[in-house]
């Protein structure tokens, strides 16, 4: 037997959310290649809007996380230490910043002497298990391999700018390289990128996908 | 639908292959309209074509073929040893099912079965095959007389089976005009006899489907148990003196009869047509017999269509029905149907019209006088038929369901249940008796029943059945429906001796049985029971001495146990019942003959020992299997060219088979009245297990563990912790539908099986602590000491190479020196703090410069860092110019909707800036009211998402020009931009950085480390070329 | 809060101990390279809390709060200030809504749902103009143009093959079963050729991100390496 559709349901959890998002979103796409002033004036409060939902939003994933590390204290497994640590440094950093803001002395000082370092070195990283990566990984055994080597190479070099001493064909072949083919290549891939997001935006408007509702 | 055995998916019915993984794929499921030929689901009771009740066991096609039809590898299966306390034992109640209650063991979807069914007869000459072996449960396996049931309920069901048409003329008569249209198959609970499948293998003959068929239309004429087994007899052609008439013809696919089993059938010959149904006009279709007093089976319809031509009028079609039926014993005892082999193909026009004009017997058939003229023909046409016949299968005991005369007497009017018998709590196990209940055992137990008035009655019957006590079969069992009559596994269980005939078996001589049997084994075994079909009311062979078995003759008449003797290999039923041990000749035939050579050139041994497996069962076990009667090893050739079971099949065990074996002891009491002591020896010694089976105690010994389980009986006595095999074999089985994972992990768990046990490889145990320096710290030492060197040891000249008028920095740098004095500028701080380390000293330098020529700058972050970094920075240029001016907006939030509002609208006036002080406030509010008021936008940019989002939805609102300061790994996008005009300009990373540092004669952090930057990036790139070096040499030295 | 911080950090305190700090933290991520070990987790603790703590100061004080108190000071100017209470409150509602999504009993219902199909609405037509306008036009314009010659020189070499490169880039990732005509097999082989040589120039953008990848990331290590031998031990 067929399940009964309640029709009250199924306005409240699917045709409202989706109503609220092809609306409004259509006006706002219109109002992107309109001159009207009246359009001009309900998109700029549409998207002023957005913005203040976004930043709800960051505060969702905030609470999430805040969330998520509470249950690991709770749960006490291995990780238990590293969440105290988190939550504490969060508390502390979070009562320092809030009075003044981010122009604040606490809010430079703990971005210079605390996350900067962090997030700079654990950048800098990156660097060492380039190289022993590069030395295993980076064997021409395609033409195609053989391009992308080539290329890293070039530009690698063309990067250093004392071999510009030697030549000035390493620097130039670096931007030749930088300038021409990685540039089409680059572009090819913004396009198709571009085209991407073109389409998922027209399905999300037009209410094929429905990443909101259940 | 066939449904994939290995991911479970549906596929069309003929399909070969799953659709979906390429599976190969079993024969459908699907049940074959016997009427019709449609294919309907398994589960369907009545054709959606026709209407027509559907034999759910055998209706399926066998004609498919399968793609996998190579020769399987056939495992012997040992039945278990039955329990002995048969009063323990609830008697069943008779399925009224015989196919619900216990699935068909040989279905049509069996590949092994059509396999065995192109197997051609090695026999010629028809053997007259025990109909009802007095075999127990030892005689057939189940699984074996299935084999041939199913065998010849297919060819049945593609061929019109017109034997019973003779024999149930009167009792077709009777039921036509009672039975609704649907040609339903009585319920097998109305015969009583057979649990189901109308195994009959015990009265010595395989039964086929058109005898089932047979049976099952004259359940309504079987009254008692020994009623079944006449007519199975009948049906088997096993009481071939009996049989006076012709056997009704057999269905085209089941009427294969053996030569031998025609020819002695003094009968009319068949009928050469088989009429349409529509021509008897009784029944509206489906010959539905119900009305005269039975359930028609397909097998009998069969049979009767295969006597429609000698069915003249509606009388004649009832009495017909009736022989078929079995309604009117007396009376439907055609000629006996010469069992057939389903191989033999026998056209049904060939046979069906001369065993339809079989006439009743005359002693036997009452009902047969209604239609002696119809039948007379094809008795006589039968004659010659029958060496066509012969040909066709000798082995194969099929009780065709004749309407051959029995000659026995008239069975009890009634059937009891099997559960008044009581002697076996359920299908008929009576291997405590000694043997093992075939399923037409059973059905001839059934029939018998009321003349069982006590447990000795039915033990006695049932060692008849067994044969075992081959003197004390004095009565021809009562006809068997026809569906159910399929000839006991005549051809199926290859006894290497004509069992004796008990009452129940046909005394099938050695000669007449096992010739056939031998010859072709393997017929036997797929062969369908014509007799099934051609004697609907086969006598039930109860407690008879039931002539020797037809093997491949036609069967008893209905109501006469006694089958008709084939040709020239039936002898009367002068040698004693066949013992438990020996095999019927049915059986014989299909053994092979070095297995059966003893057997057949032996008299039947009457073994008095009834737990004493029958030396054909016996050679059908495995050699080191302690069987109760130790089956010698070479019959195990013929188990082990059997097709393996697979798991529904093993489902559709018998009960028999399902039971757990009796203990050793239990075993050796029943042995002692058998007074068999020989076997006595063999029940009891265990098996010879291996020397590395370490879990056998002796007998009798003591458990090593209060708990522990130590088996006592089977060929396993003496081990412990063995799982208990009757439990596991006695909870019930259900068939489920292989599901995708079910199927994934029986076959990983098969590939498992099938794969040669390999060392496992031993794990080394992980070390606790990593080795302080490897390798890689070589190339991290590289590395650094790349970047040290230069920040210790400086050039002299800072940048060395830095050629600032030649690289992009410059137009940057253009761009920026463009601005006019207190003009300002949007300097976006879109990086984060890790990022800084690269962006900074270009921020600093833009910003140095800035300041430097009194432009103001408006600061704004789309992230929440950036705005304290820009905080920073500013901060500092202020000190170093008091007069410098900016404002710093801040965190502009919502992402790309944030840099959308602040393109398309800019900022309100009350709009709080990041030191607090409202926009409106500022002295730059004065002059910007847009981002257009905007000399230049500066984009510090540290991500390619913050780039192209500036990009996207800022630029193209503005018309201030853009330039870009990004890290070096944004760069190539910047180009792009710069290329499309986006970007007036970029700035590269920390060199672009020296490069304005440079260029703006400022001295910074970064020119003094853009050596490090380069001697960093040189000793990568020759990273990357030392890679590629090594691997040259390793292919290198590797093709040598 | 602040200016007690700046009390307690007056004469460079706060400076001295800052960069000790940082470079003890530098130390801590760089002990990874000899071992994982808790040091570095740390570290990486101190990250995340950091992190989190201060993008939810700057999210509450910057921008929650300023809407809270608009909204408060719109309810008491009520009801002269109606809409702009309405059109204040709306998107927090929304907000809230969002909110909503980390209860287990009202995750799925419809209010819920509101807004983020909000934000999935907005950010789909942000998104769309965005590629429209700011990628697929001026980045096509500039491919056009690449064609012609502006200038002596190999330029319009250059143009042909960016033209070429960009066109076989995209055509890189076609997925469409060849026709069975002859001229569609013609196409097919030509837009599989073409196809191939723009893996080619995808396959150099890669290097070229690759290696650009490796300079950024070797900046990030210079300068590190800089500030503990420049800011911390004064070495250089």
């Amino acid at each position: 037997m067929q399940p009964r559709i309640n029709l009250g349901v199924l306005l409240r959890r699917q045709l409202v959310p989706v109503a609220v998002a092809m609306g409004v979103g259509l006006v706002v796409l219109l109002g992107q290649f309109s001159t009207n002033e009246g359009l001009s004036g309900i998109v700029a409060l549409l998207i002023a809007w957005g913005a203040i939902v976004a930043a709800f939003a960051l505060l969702l994933g905030l609470a999430n996380l805040l969330l998520f590390h509470t249950r690991r204290i709770v749960k006490r497994d291995a990780q238990t230490p590293f969440s105290i640590l988190i939550l504490a440094t969060a508390l502390i950093v979070f009562l320092l910043v809030l009075p003044a803001g981010g122009s604040g002395s606490a809010a430079q000082w703990i971005l210079r002497s605390v996350y900067q370092p962090l997030e700079a070195s654990f950048l800098a990283l990156l660097v060492f298990f380039i190289g022993t990566a590069m030395y295993r990984a980076l064997r021409v055994r395609t033409w195609e391999m053989a391009l992308f080597a080539l290329a890293a190479f070039v530009v690698l070099v063309g990067s250093a700018p004392f071999l510009q001493v030697l030549s000035p064909l390493i620097p130039a072949a670096r931007d030749w390289v930088v300038n021409v083919p990685a540039l089409a290549g680059v572009r090819g891939i913004l396009l198709g990128v571009a085209l991407g997001i073109i389409a998922t935006g027209l399905r999300l408007l037009t209410g094929i996908d429905r990443p909101y509702s259940e | 639908m066939i449904y994939c055995p290995q991911c479970g998916t549906p596929n069309k019915p003929n399909s070969k292959f799953c659709k979906n993984c390429a599976a190969l794929l079993a024969p459908s499921t699907d049940i074959q309209c016997p009427i019709c030929g449609t294919a309907n689901p398994q589960e369907a009771t009545a054709c959606s074509n026709c209407g027509s009740r559907l034999t759910t066991t055998f209706s399926a096609s066998s004609e498919k073929t399968t793609p996998a039809d190579t020769p399987e590898n056939i495992t012997p299966f040992t039945p278990p040893e039955l329990a002995q306390d048969a009063e323990a034992l609830s008697n069943e109640p008779p399925s009224g099912e015989p196919s619900s209650s216990r699935p068909s063991f040989a279905r049509p979807s069996s590949e092994w079965l059509k396999r065995l069914n192109k197997t051609a007869p090695s026999q010629s000459t028809p053997t007259p095959q025990p109909a009802t072996p007095d075999t127990s449960s030892t005689a057939v396996p189940e699984w074996l007389r299935e084999i041939q049931a199913e065998a010849n309920k297919q060819a049945a069901a593609s061929r019109d089976v017109e034997t019973e048409s003779e024999k149930a003329a009167p009792p077709i008569a009777a039921q036509a005009a009672s039975e609704p249209p649907a040609p339903s198959k009585p319920q097998l609970s109305e015969i009583k006899l057979t649990g189901d499948d109308y195994d009959y293998s015990d009265i010595g003959g395989q039964v086929t489907d058109e005898m089932k068929a047979t049976l099952e239309a004259n359940a309504a004429s079987v009254q008692s148990v020994d009623d079944e087994i006449a007519l199975a007899r009948k049906l088997l052609g096993l009481d071939v003196e009996a049989v006076a008439e012709t056997p009704p013809p057999l269905a085209a696919s089941q009427a294969e009869a053996p030569a031998q089993a025609v020819a002695p059938i003094e009968t009319p010959p068949p009928a050469p047509s088989k009429p349409p149904l529509s021509e008897i006009k009784l029944t509206g279709d489906d010959y539905d017999y119900s009305d005269i007093g039975g359930q028609i089976t397909d097998e009998m319809k069969a049979t009767l269509e295969a006597n429609a031509a000698s069915v003249q009028s509606v009388d004649d079609e009832i009495a017909l029905a009736r022989k078929l039926l079995g309604l009117e014993v007396e009376e439907t005892i055609p000629a006996p149907t010469p069992t057939v082999s389903p191989r033999a193909q026998v056209p049904t026009d060939t046979v069906t019209p001369a065993i339809s004009e079989i006439p009743a017997p005359p002693e036997t058939h009452a009902e047969s006088e209604t239609a002696p003229s119809e039948i007379s023909q094809p008795v006589a046409e039968l004659e010659s038929t029958a060496p066509e016949i012969s040909e066709i299968t000798a082995s194969e005991p099929l009780a065709v369901e004749s309407i051959a005369p029995i000659e026995t007497p008239p069975p009890a009017p009634s059937k009891p249940q099997l559960s008044e018998i009581k002697l076996t709590g359920d299908d008929y196990d009576y291997s405590d008796i000694g043997g093992q209940v075939t399923d037409e055992m059973k059905a001839t137990l059934e029939a018998n029943a009321p003349s069982v008035q006590s447990v000795d009655d039915e033990i006695a019957l049932a060692r008849k059945l067994l044969g075992l006590d081959v003197e004390a079969v004095a009565e021809t069992p009562p006809p068997l429906a026809a569906s159910q009559a399929e000839a006991p596994a005549q051809a199926v269980v290859s006894e290497p001796a004509p069992p004796p005939a008990s009452d129940i078996v046909a005394e099938a001589p050695a000669e007449a049985v096992s010739a056939p049997l031998a010859a072709e084994p393997q017929t036997a075994e797929h062969a369908p029971t014509p007799t099934a079909e051609i004697e609907p009311s086969a006598p039930t062979v109860s407690g008879l001495e039931i002539e020797p078995p037809l093997a491949a003759e036609l069967p008893a008449e209905p109501p006469h146990a006694e089958l008709p003797p084939i040709a020239e290999t039936i002898e009367p039923p002068s040698k004693p019942p066949l013992e438990s041990g020996e095999l019927p000749e049915w059986l014989r035939e299909i053994l092979p003959s070095a297995a059966t050579e003893p057997a057949v050139s032996s008299e039947p041994e009457i073994s008095g020992d009834e737990t004493e497996m029958p030396p054909w069962l016996r050679e059908m076990a495995p050699a080191d299997l302690d069987l109760e009667t130790g089956v010698p090893a070479p019959s195990r050739s013929l188990l082990s060219s059997l097709p393996e079971l697979d798991e529904h099949e093993r489902g559709d065990l018998p009960d028999w088979l399902r039971e757990p074996p009796a203990p050793v002891q239990t075993r050796q009491a029943q042995a002692e009245p058998s007074g068999d002591e020989s076997r006595e020896a063999e029940t009891t010694a265990p098996l010879e297990l291996p020397d590395w089976f370490s879990g056998a105690v002796p007998l009798g010994a003591t458990p090593r563990d209060p708990f522990e389980v130590i088996e006592t009986t089977g060929p396993l006595a003496g081990v412990s912790g063995i799982l208990p095999l009757a439990v596991a074999i006695t909870e019930p089985h259900t068939l489920t539908t292989p599901t995708p994972v079910r199927s994934d992990g029986g076959r990983i768990f098969q590939t498992l099986l099938a794969e040669p046990l390999t060392p496992t490889a031993r794990t080394e145990p992980q070390a606790e602590r990593r080795a302080l320096f490897t390798a890689n710290h070589l190339f991290y030492l590289a590395i650094l000491l790349a970047a040290l060197i230069p920040l210790f040891f400086g050039l002299e000249q800072a940048g060395l190479g830095l050629d600032a008028s030649k690289s992009a920095s410059a137009l940057f740098y253009d761009q920026l020196v463009s601005v006019p004095p207190n003009e300002t500028v949007l300097l976006a701080f879109d990086y984060t703090p890790g990022q800084a380390v690269e962006l900074d000293p270009a921020a600093r330098a833009i910003l140095n410069d800035l300041v430097a020529r009194q432009v103001n700058v408006v600061a704004v972050s789309s992230n929440p860092f950036g705005a304290t970094m820009a905080q920073t920075l500013l901060s500092r240029a202020q000190e170093t110019q008091p007069k410098f001016q900016f404002v710093n907006l801040g965190y502009v939030f919502g992402n790309e909707s944030g840099l959308k509002k602040l393109a398309l609208g800019w900022v309100p006036a009350n709009y709080v800036d990041a030191n607090g002080t409202r926009w409106d406030a500022s002295p730059l509010a004065r002059t910007v009211r847009g981002m257009d008021d905007f000399a230049l936008v500066i984009l510090v940019a540290g991500e390619d998402a913050s780039l192209r989002a500036w990009m996207e939805q800022v630029q193209p609102n503005i018309h201030a020009p853009i330039v870009g300061a990004t890290t070096a790994l944004v760069e190539p996008q910047a180009r792009n931009y710069v290329n499309a005009k986006q970007l007036q300009a970029s700035l590269r990373g920390l060199t672009g950085a020296a490069e304005l540092e440079l260029l703006s004669n400022q001295t910074g952090q970064a020119v003094k480390t853009v050596d490090a930057l380069s001697l960093v990036s040189l000793v990568l790139a020759a990273i990357i070329i030392a890679a590629n070096v090594m691997g040259l040499l390793k292919r290198g030295s590797g093709s040598k | 809060m602040d200016a007690l911080f700046n009390s307690f950090c007056s004469g460079g305190l706060c400076d001295a101990l800052g960069v000790w700090l940082a470079a003890l933290l530098t130390i801590l991520v760089f002990t990874y390279l000899v071992r994982d070990t808790f040091l570095f987790r740390i570290a990486s603790a101190l990250l995340v809390g950091t992190a989190i703590g201060f993008v939810s100061a700057i999210v509450i004080r910057d921008i929650l709060l300023p809407i809270l108190l608009q909204l408060i000071e719109n309810i008491l100017t009520l009801p002269d200030s109606w809409l702009a209470l309405v059109l204040n409150l709306i998107p927090v509602l929304l907000g809230v809504s969002l909110l909503i999504k980390l209860t287990p009993n009202f995750r799925n219902t419809t209010f819920s749902n509101l807004g983020l199909a909000y934000l999935f609405g907005i950010g789909a037509a942000l998104a769309i103009g965005g590629a429209l306008a700011g990628a697929l036009a001026p980045q096509l314009t500039a491919t056009m143009l690449a064609l012609t010659p502006q200038s002596e020189g190999f330029d319009w070499l250059n143009g042909l093959l960016i033209v070429v490169g960009t066109l076989g880039a995209f055509l890189a990732f076609r997925f469409i079963q060849p026709g069975k005509l002859p001229w569609q097999r013609a196409y097919d082989i030509v837009t599989k050729s073409w196809g191939t040589l723009g893996r080619g120039f995808i396959m150099v953008a890669f290097g070229a991100l690759l290696a650009s990848l490796i300079t950024a990331r070797v900046s990030a290590l210079v300068g590190q390496l800089y500030f503990l031998l420049h800011d911390w031990l004064g070495l250089i």
